[in-house]
Order: C-alpha cells, then sequence, then structure tokens
C-alpha cells in the first residue's frame, strides 16, 4: 500500500501539462471555459485540440494498442482526466467515446462494428452523446418507451430521449430502444448516426451549463443492422458495464479543487479571507474535494487490477457529488457577483457543471441505494 | 499508487489484527458486562509492548504506514489504548528518551482534563513556538470520570510548560503527528460505530420488516459509510506521506463528520445504544473525545488554508 506516483506518471503529467499550457488560448477561461466543456464553443476548439491530443496518442492512450491506444493503465488514464478537469475538460465530450463508447463497442461489438467506430474515436474525429434517459424513465432507465420495430435490414425507431448532455454537436448517439417487453428485457443498443434522417435535436434551457441538456426526437429513423451492437433486446448487461466506465474515471474533484483556490484568490485580493469562518469554509470544501480524490482511487485500484466494479464506485460518485456542492456552496455564499455576467470564468464554469452533478450520471439517490446494498448488504427485502 | 497491502505490510497487519481481536473482551462485573464509560485495555498495551509494536514506524520494511494501520485497526475495540502517540509521535519525533503511555495537550489547556493522563508517565506541552515533555510519575495527577470512552485526569498542580523538557521536535512536526495520530484512531472508530450499526439493522425488526430494509435509513447509512473510508484512505495517506498538508486534511474531515456519524449510529440503535451495556458508545464516544482534540475543526481547517493557499493566508 502506497499512495505516490512513480517517475514514469510523473513525466506523463507534467508532459500532458504542458500540451495544455500550449494549446489552449490565452482567453480561455473567460471566453471558452465558463460555460462548461459542452458549450458550443468550447465543442468546437475540442475539435481542433483533439488533433494535437491524436498525433501525441493522447485520445485513447488506455486503450488497447490494436484499437488506437498505448495500453496504459487506469492510473494513466485518471491522471489525464485530472489534468484535462483541472483545465475545464477542453476536450469537451471527446471523453464520452474515450471512456465509455469505445470500451463498450470493444468489449460488445462485432468486428465491423470496432473497424468502424475505434479509430475515429481514437483519432479524436467523433464526439458520442448519449441517448439514455426518457420523459417517463430517468432513475428508472429500464422502464424506456422508445421502440424499434424489426424491418428488412433493419429497425425502425420512434420515441424521444431528454437531458441528453452534448447533443447538439454530438456526431453518434449510443440509443437505447426496445424491441419487445418491458424492464430490462427486449432493451436493445444502437450506435445511432445523429444525422440520420428523423433525428431532431433541440436545447433545452436551465441552470447549468448551457447546451447540457437537450430533447431527441426519434420520427421513424432508419437503423441498419450493422448498427445493433451485442444481441438484439439483450441490451442491459451493456448499458451496466457502460454506467461502471462512466460514473468514474471523470476527475472532477480537481475541477473543484481549482476553482475553491480561484476563489480563495479572489477573497484575499478582496481582503476577505481573513476570517476563520471563511477560511474554514474553504477549508472543508478542500477536505470534501480529497475524500472523493481518495474514494475515486480506490475504485481505478480496483480498475487497475481487474477487480469487478463495486459498491466503491458508488460511494466515489456520493463524495464528488459531496465535493462539487461544497465548493459551489463556498462560492455563492461568499462571491456571488463572480458568478453573474463578466465575473470569474473558472468559478462559473464550476459553478454550472456542479449544480447537476447529484442529478446526472445516476443520481445521488440511486448511488445512495446501490451502496447500501453493495456496499454495508442493506436490502429493501427484510 | 496501490491501495492493497504489500506481503509484509498484510503479514504485519494480520498478527496485529489477532492480537487486538484477542483482547477485545469488555471488561465484565458479576459475570455481566460492566457497565462502564470507558476502560484502559492494558492487556492489549502490553501486548503491543512486548511484541514491539510500538517501534513499528522506525522498523524497516514497515514504516509510519504500517503504525497507522496498527493505530486504526486498535481504534475499532472498544477498549481505550494510548497508541497513536507512542507508535507515531514518539518513535518520529522524540526518540528515546521519554517513557511511554503519553498524553498531549496544548499550553493553554494544562489546567483542564486530558486524555490518558491518569496512565501516562510524559505530558508533551505543545506550545506557541516550542514543545516540552513534563515527566508525570512524581505529579499528582487526578483521575476525572466522563462520558467520554477514555480515561481523563487533571493536574493538581499545573506547571509550567517551560520547566519541562525542550524537545527538539519542531511544533508542526508534532502537531503533524498528532493530526495523523488522532485521524487514524476517529477512522477507526466511526468504521467500528458502522459496522455495529449495520449489524443491529439488519436484526432488528419493527413494523414487521427489519429497520435496515427501510430506504431512509439504508441512505444515511451510505452516507455514512461514504465518509467512514474517505476518513480511512486520508488518514492512511497521512500516516504514509508524512506531509503536513495530508495531515490537516484527515484530521479536518474526521472532526467535521464526527457528529454525523455519532448523530446516525446512535439514532438506528436507540435506547439500546444509550446503555452502557452496548458497545456503540466505547465508539461514538471515542468520536466525541476527538472532535476538539488539537484544537478542533477550526484549528485543523486554519493548518489546511496554510498548506493550501499560503499566499492568501499571509495577505491578511
Amino acid at each position: 500500500m502506497e499512495f505516490g506516483w512513480n517517475e514514469d506518471q510523473t513525466r506523463y503529467r507534467e508532459r500532458l501539462r504542458s500540451i495544455i499550457d500550449e494549446e489552449l488560448p490565452e482567453d480561455w477561461w473567460s471566453e471558452y471555459a465558463y460555460d462548461g466543456p459542452s458549450n458550443p464553443k468550447v465543442m468546437n476548439y475540442a475539435r481542433t485540440f483533439a488533433r494535437r491530443l491524436a498525433r501525441e496518442g493522447l485520445v485513447t492512450p488506455h486503450w488497447p494498442k490494436a484499437y488506437g491506444g498505448s495500453d496504459f493503465d487506469a492510473w494513466a488514464q485518471i491522471i489525464i482526466n485530472e489534468e484535462m478537469w483541472a483545465a475545464g475538460e477542453p476536450r469537451s465530450s471527446l471523453y464520452m467515446g474515450a471512456n465509455w463508447a469505445g470500451p463498450v463497442i470493444m468489449e460488445y461489438g462485432t468486428e465491423a462494428q470496432k473497424q468502424k467506430h475505434l479509430r475515429p474515436i481514437a483519432a479524436g474525429e467523433v464526439m458520442w452523446c448519449q441517448g439514455f434517459s426518457e420523459p417517463s424513465a430517468g432513475s428508472d432507465l429500464a422502464s424506456l418507451r422508445t421502440r424499434a420495430e424489426k424491418v428488412d435490414g433493419g429497425y425502425i425507431i420512434n420515441g424521444s430521449k431528454i437531458w441528453t448532455s452534448y447533443a447538439h454537436s454530438a456526431d453518434w448517439c449510443f440509443l437505447l430502444a426496445r424491441t419487445y417487453g418491458t424492464g430490462r428485457e427486449g432493451i436493445c443498443c444502437f450506435l445511432l448516426a445523429t444525422d440520420t434522417p428523423g433525428v431532431v435535436r433541440r436545447p433545452i434551457p436551465g441552470i447549468s451549463a448551457t447546451h447540457d441538456m437537450h430533447e431527441t426526437f426519434l420520427t421513424d429513423v432508419f437503423v441498419a443492422d450493422e448498427y445493433l451492437l451485442g444481441e438484439e433486446g439483450k441490451g442491459w448487461e451493456i448499458v451496466g458495464t457502460l454506467l461502471s466506465y462512466e460514473r468514474v474515471g471523470v476527475a472532477r474533484y480537481e475541477f473543484a479543487s481549482r476553482a475553491i483556490d480561484r476563489a480563495v484568490e479572489l477573497l484575499a485580493e478582496r481582503g476577505e479571507f481573513d476570517n476563520a469562518e471563511v477560511q474554514t469554509a474553504a477549508a472543508v470544501a478542500r477536505a470534501r474535494c480529497e475524500a472523493a480524490r481518495m474514494l475515486t482511487y480506490q475504485v481505478i485500484n480496483e480498475r487497475a487490477k481487474g477487480i469487478a466494479a463495486s459498491g466503491t464506485t458508488n460511494l466515489a460518485r456520493m463524495a464528488m457529488i459531496e465535493a462539487d456542492h461544497a465548493a459551489i456552496n463556498f462560492i455563492s455564499g461568499h462571491l456571488p457577483d463572480v458568478l453573474v455576467e463578466g465575473g470569474d470564468g473558472l468559478c462559473m464554469a464550476e459553478y454550472k457543471i456542479a449544480t447537476i452533478s447529484g442529478i446526472a450520471s445516476g443520481a445521488l439517490e440511486i448511488q445512495r441505494n446501490m451502496a447500501a446494498y453493495r456496499v454495508l448488504g442493506l436490502s429493501s427485502r427484510g | 499508487m496501490d491501495f492493497d497491502l504489500n506481503s509484509d505490510q498484510q503479514a504485519f497487519i494480520d498478527v496485529v489484527a489477532e492480537i487486538v481481536s484477542g483482547h477485545a473482551d469488555l471488561p465484565t462485573a458479576g459475570g455481566t458486562v460492566a457497565r462502564i464509560h470507558s476502560f484502559y485495555n492494558q492487556k492489549l498495551d502490553d501486548a503491543f509492548a512486548e511484541g514491539g509494536f510500538y517501534a513499528a514506524a522506525v522498523t524497516e520494511g514497515l514504516g509510519p504506514l504500517a503504525a497507522g494501520l496498527m493505530i486504526y485497526e486498535a481504534g475499532r475495540s472498544p477498549g481505550a489504548i494510548e497508541l497513536a502517540l507512542s507508535a507515531l509521535l514518539a518513535p518520529l519525533a522524540l526518540g528515546n528518551e521519554f517513557e511511554r503511555p503519553f498524553a498531549i495537550a496544548r499550553e493553554r489547556d494544562l489546567a483542564r482534563p486530558i486524555r490518558f493522563l491518569p496512565q501516562a508517565k510524559t505530558l508533551i506541552v505543545v506550545g506557541q513556538d516550542a514543545v516540552t515533555a513534563i515527566d508525570l510519575r512524581d505529579r499528582d495527577v487526578q483521575p476525572r470520570t466522563a462520558t467520554f470512552a477514555y480515561p481523563y485526569g487533571q493536574l493538581a498542580d499545573v506547571p509550567d510548560a517551560s520547566t519541562g523538557t525542550r524537545l527538539s521536535a519542531p511544533v508542526a512536526q508534532v502537531e503533524q503527528l498528532w493530526r495523523v495520530g488522532l485521524a487514524l484512531e476517529a477512522a477507526g472508530a466511526m468504521k467500528a460505530a458502522l459496522d455495529v450499526t449495520v449489524d443491529h439493522v439488519k436484526q432488528r425488526v419493527q413494523f414487521n420488516r427489519t429497520i435496515g430494509s427501510n430506504q431512509a435509513v439504508q441512505h444515511r447509512l451510505a452516507e455514512c459509510a461514504m465518509i467512514v473510508e474517505g476518513a480511512r484512505w486520508l488518514a492512511l495517506r497521512a500516516a504514509w506521506s508524512q506531509d503536513p498538508a495530508d495531515a490537516s486534511v484527515a484530521a479536518l474531515y474526521v472532526q467535521e463528520h464526527v457528529a454525523r456519524i455519532a448523530f446516525d449510529t446512535h439514532q438506528f440503535l436507540g435506547a439500546l445504544g444509550n446503555t452502557l451495556e452496548h458497545a456503540l458508545h466505547f465508539f461514538t464516544y471515542k468520536l466525541r473525545a476527538l472532535h476538539s482534540e488539537a484544537g478542533g475543526k477550526h484549528a485543523q481547517a486554519r493548518s489546511v488554508a496554510t498548506s493550501a493557499w499560503p499566499r492568501a493566508m499571509a495577505s491578511g
């Protein structure tokens, strides 16, 4: 047991920082990142940034070499995620393809699907979004209603998705639809090109980052057989795998910490950091970020050793939500003016991203349910 | 980065765990569990001393992390034992000059009840600019009863701290080791409190179902589990790194969450957990004692702020 980084990991981190420093524009925070990584300006920038990352082999370094990666381990993955999130995630939704869409295609896809999709993801050429939630299927994802009717050569899909992050600029959508049944049986995973006729995407204005949420309408959308991932009607297993990849690895404790640092800097400039209450609030927020970091590392430790995902994943998510809210409560409780137009980009970005922290990627209440069962062995039966 | 024990660490903690579990019996009186607020586990103390375990922090192949693992493990036991100072502070900052067990207090708290004072042979006094060690063997220490699950005592004649032996170890180092010790001890007690509570809610039936089958109970205990795991890793990291910033973060995290763990575990144990017969109070009332140790949450927060934001703290 030890908690340090070896020389290779340290050099890797330094290399990443140097690339980020070289590439990000000077007005990154004030003109791009202040509105979170789903802002169209950031997404457009990410396509350019992706080319540099691809040249450096840094879009999917944790993938197998056979699929455009470098066989880096889970620790290398969390290092790159930390450095990117410390900079406000200039990769935007590239991480979706790299962190979960690509990995599940590797695990469940046909050779043709791997050939078609993995290279573009590794090259940073495509962005993915997640067509999961529906108006009547949020936490209870298995109750989704979007239908896929089998026809000659493929499927006709009708339905709608909601809350879809990054949908407006995504090239591909990992779409869930059912061919039969209710509940977990009958769910299929489709790899849907978002420019397919019949797909309409509309942003939903909200209090979190712009373009964080969309409605996606699917009207008589034809998807060929070759875009079905895995076996028809047996997609729920794939969903479980995907969600376990998605839940942890987004190193937002790094971003929350930077936002707290920035808020402290601003308060000190104003002569307002010199009191115990403010110092304690900042320190408590920092401590919560560190707890989230350590629990995330515990999950990465499992991944690096090939241990199946455990309840640690849920505890890490819970801790990250707590850290996010400690950060934004500190900022809004002491520096509300920096959250108004023209204020501070970093603080504003954390504020917008963290607002949805307890809801996206599996609501806090679901994480608590799962932690109670997986970590403590508590069940509703009894 | 590796969250699993290597073979030496595993062998060490296996032996520690066996010793701790072999000395975990609660004292009895008249054939039943004694109704007491605390008990000093002298047999466990003796077992560690005879085995040379107090030197783990400076033993090749083991080191401060091994000592930390030992403090955490012993923290899960109901009895009190002066381990944190003996296993970390003494070998890393005091050398062999002073006799254990130890007690520790800030200079301004010398006149107040101090944890472990009845057993201690040396009192470590942390002042603003220096740390001194006071020999307690010829001093009049009056035991004080408390609901806290530690023995407390008070000095009948409060000495001037400067009359003690001035230590070469700087204040910052002593405070860092004090913080790591309390974080480890608290993390162990939190784990034990959670474990007995989860066992209880799985068995206790009300309204035709176990109370642990209710979502409200599950959610609160899941939050407690998150705190318990977070506390453990922060404390172990602080033991391994010997970094003052890590020590401050770990101590702040545990002190900030004492109230939550103590409240929820007692709520779920109900009146049973309120009795001296049930073991829960040994853990939660250790936590209550550690809640304000080393200056409490605000002192730790100030230390975190000084490490994390030195320019902001200096600018005033």
